[in-house]
């Protein structure tokens, strides 16, 4: 019979420390997933996913035996994830006022026209890495928002539920990553 | 006629912008929204989701370790919750005072003289004065004196 994972957190909570280990190894590949997702960057993701652990461990006594652990770890490794990419664009901001005049030639994307096709995005490693530089243009709000509900299927309601905002801020948030990633990327479809 | 907004069209391609209807009813009529709602939709299907390279070797063991290294073991500290650990100090400390105040003090003078006479009451009134000075130390160490 499998054990539930609200009886292993029972079992932690009764401080059986050992048998955290067991959600660890349960659930450290999807959240890695997320946090790849999320950030692009193999090393950030992995700080990422210990970081969500630690948080989940910590504050284990707040999680609801009746909900879903996979939801509440979700939640916790999103805001993460947002605190990390807030303070990474803090970072940038600061290094780019220290070192002006290279970051502009940097991001800035020069899309391929050259092979005309069917009207569809040409999905060369070339142009994922126009995503990827596109995707990084975004707020932390908006990447994080548009990889839930773009990439991985979440409704509104769970992203607002998630981030703590109104589903109004969390439509906001997908339609200004959406209107961003048009300017950068509609040059790709060929028309 | 009043067209669509870019914030319906792009809400409209996740089924989010909320008078679904009506917008499928003014692209109906409104060649220039559909082709402007199909390019976004386009566009979008053209972003796939990311795939996450392979995680790092043992990744499960190192969050666990870092867990293990980190994080309290529950059965040191949780069995009183923080606030009752506050009571019991606040219960210590008087008692402390109280007994401070209150042991006897009478010499006892057939001890040899260079002998230090000190009364128990006020070696545990020293040590918990002792304490409160560095109280948040003290803190810290009653749960991790528990754990040793
Ligand atoms: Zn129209």
């Amino acid at each position: 019979m499998e054990i539930t994972e609200a009886a292993v957190v029972a079992q932690v909570l009764a401080g059986d420390r050992e048998a955290f280990r067991l959600l660890v190894n349960r659930h450290t590949r999807s959240i890695y997933n997320v946090a790849y997702r999320m950030t692009g960057n193999q090393q950030d993701a992995e700080e990422i996913v210990q970081e969500t652990f630690l948080r989940a461990y910590r504050s284990l006594e707040r999680f609801e035996l009746r909900s879903s652990f996979s939801t509440w770890l979700y939640r916790i490794a999103v805001n993460r994830c947002l605190d990390f990419l807030k303070a990474k664009k803090m970072n940038d901001r600061y290094q780019i006022s220290e070192n002006p005049g290279t970051e502009e030639d940097d991001r800035a994307i020069q899309l391929p026209v050259t092979d005309p096709g069917p009207d569809r995005l040409l999905l060369s490693a070339e142009v994922k890495e126009k995503i990827a530089r596109a995707m990084g243009l975004l707020t932390p709000a908006e990447r994080v928002a548009f990889t839930m509900r773009h990439m991985e299927g979440k409704s509104i309601e769970e992203i607002s539920k998630t981030l703590r905002i109104r589903t109004s801020a969390a439509k906001n948030s997908v339609f200004r990553a959406v209107q961003k990633l048009r300017q950068q990327l509609e040059p790709l479809v060929i028309g | 006629m009043k067209h669509l907004t870019e914030e319906q069209i792009v809400l409209h391609c996740y089924g989010d912008a909320g008078d679904g209807a009506a917008i499928e009813e003014h692209m109906q009529e409104c060649s220039q929204c559909r082709e402007e709602f199909d390019k976004v939709k386009v566009l979008l299907a053209g972003i796939p989701a990311v795939e996450a390279p392979e995680p790092p070797a043992y990744l499960e063991q190192k969050v666990w370790l870092r867990v293990r290294d980190q994080a309290p073991d529950r059965r040191a500290v949780s069995w009183m919750p923080k606030w009752a650990w506050g009571a019991v100090m606040a219960v210590l400390l008087a008692a402390a005072f109280l007994a401070g105040r209150f042991w006897p003090r009478n010499v006892d003078v057939q001890k040899p003289p260079h002998t230090a006479q000190v009364s128990p009451g006020r070696v545990l009134l020293v040590a918990v004065g002792d304490c409160s000075m560095n109280w948040s130390a003290c803190w810290q160490r009653l749960p991790t004196a528990r754990q040793s």
